[in-house]
């Protein structure tokens, strides 16, 4: 499912080990690699400028070499998300080119523990009814997108088709949507 | 690697050559991994480049081996030491050695000085001191057998007189080397009596036609 399978879960906290007793850079460059295209894309979406990115990428591989070997780190993936979006925000601030950047921008994001709960056959039925009950509280932008998105499995470019809205809106009325529609679950399932 | 295939899968999705199933895979996908969705805007915005990933990955090889090189470097550089440091402490021995040798060397040349000086400068007194027969210019002839042997000669056949005297006397040497028209410039007349007789029964002499000889009785 997940889009990044460079080397599994468990390889990649062994390698994590071995890197931090044997600060070998060989080693970081088997876990940096795989991840490289997605650290650079990251920085284009921030730093907006291609050599800025390339030089970018080389100074997260720096700090990495010195931070894995002082942080235990857990997960890799959204660590390095998380350093290589901090790297980038921080070489705005020190060009001054922050004004443009949300930092709010990404706050939809969820976190792997909630999405991957297991869900009992017994609770999904409520679930299922309580996830309509919701649907019906979204606003009909975002209940369209939603279930065009999730029931009908359509892509950003469909739906745009279908709906007539551009592809920015669409997405972030699946953003909007699916963030709110958990909240509501949230809240009636404990309630 | 799968990140090729990722970046190709990506760079397909932004040139729209994904079909809709997969393009909502891509995107469903994106929505619960920030990273793949920030990195998706970015390309979004500059497009797919694989020669600058590809550069990248250059990069980052070579700077994946710089560490290994700058540690042999300076191992080398160690080795290298080591190396400078026999090689000084052999000069150094060598310089040792030499100056050793060269001190031995003076030694043995202030010897040999010592000895020339000795065999053609002025005798030293002989025996206990007592008397002592010299050459006064360097133009004067000297006695065939040596000084040494001169004043060896002087001590056995000398008559000893009382008291101290220097006496000089100068002389013609004939064909023969015998000391002839001796002239006595200094000296008390017993003390050059006795100078001269010994010069007389003494041995020829050689080098030069005249001599001066200062004979010193104490």
């Amino acid at each position: 499912m997940a889009f990044i399978k460079p080397i599994d879960k468990q390889k990649e906290a062994d390698l994590l080990l071995q890197y931090k007793s044997t600060g070998s850079l060989k080693i970081l460059g088997m876990l940096y690699e795989p991840y490289m295209p997605l650290v650079y894309g990251v920085c284009l979406k921030y730093l907006k400028d291609e050599s800025e990115s390339e030089d970018a990428v080389m100074h997260i591989f720096e700090q990495l070499v010195t931070k894995l070997r002082v942080h235990s780190v857990v997960n890799f993936k959204s660590w390095l998300y998380s350093l290589a979006r901090n790297y980038c925000l921080m070489e705005l601030r020190n060009h001054n080119k922050a004004d443009t950047i949300s930092i709010d921008e990404n706050s939809f994001m969820e976190n792997d523990a909630f999405l991957h709960q297991p869900i009992g056959e017994d609770i999904l039925e409520t679930k299922l009814r309580l996830m309509e009950e919701c649907m019906e509280h979204l606003n009909a932008e975002q209940q369209i997108c939603v279930r065009l998105f999730y029931l009908e499995q359509k892509c950003y470019k469909d739906i745009t088709t279908i709906t007539g809205y551009d592809l920015n809106s669409v997405k972030s009325y699946i953003q909007n949507g699916k963030r709110n529609l958990k909240i509501c679950m949230e809240k009636s399932g404990n309630g | 690697m799968d990140n090729t295939y990722n970046i190709i899968r990506i760079q397909q999705y932004l040139k729209g050559e994904l079909s809709p199933e997969e393009m909502h895979e891509l995107e469903h996908e994106a929505l619960y991994d920030p990273f793949l969705n920030d990195a998706l805007e970015g390309y979004q915005y500059k497009g797919v480049n694989t020669g600058k990933l590809t550069l990248l990955q250059q990069r980052l090889q070579d700077r994946i081996t710089a560490l290994p090189e700058e540690r042999s470097r300076l191992l080398f550089t160690s080795q290298r030491l080591g190396i400078a440091a026999v090689a000084c402490l052999l000069f150094i021995l060598a310089c040792v050695l030499l100056w050793m040798i060269n001190a031995r060397n003076s030694d043995s040349a202030q010897q040999k000085q010592l000895a020339i000086e000795l065999n053609t400068a002025d005798p030293i007194p002989y025996g206990n001191g007592l008397f002592i027969a010299r050459k006064l210019t360097e133009a004067s002839a000297s006695p065939k057998q040596g000084w040494d042997n001169f004043n060896t000669y002087i001590k056995k056949t000398i008559n000893p007189i009382e008291g101290k005297n220097v006496v000089v006397l100068t002389f013609d040497i004939d064909k023969v080397g015998k000391p002839f028209n001796i002239v006595a410039k200094k000296g008390g007349s017993p003390f050059i009596r006795e100078a001269k007789r010994l010069l007389e029964a003494g041995p020829t002499w050689e080098e030069n036609k005249s001599a001066e000889v200062e004979f010193v009785f104490e």
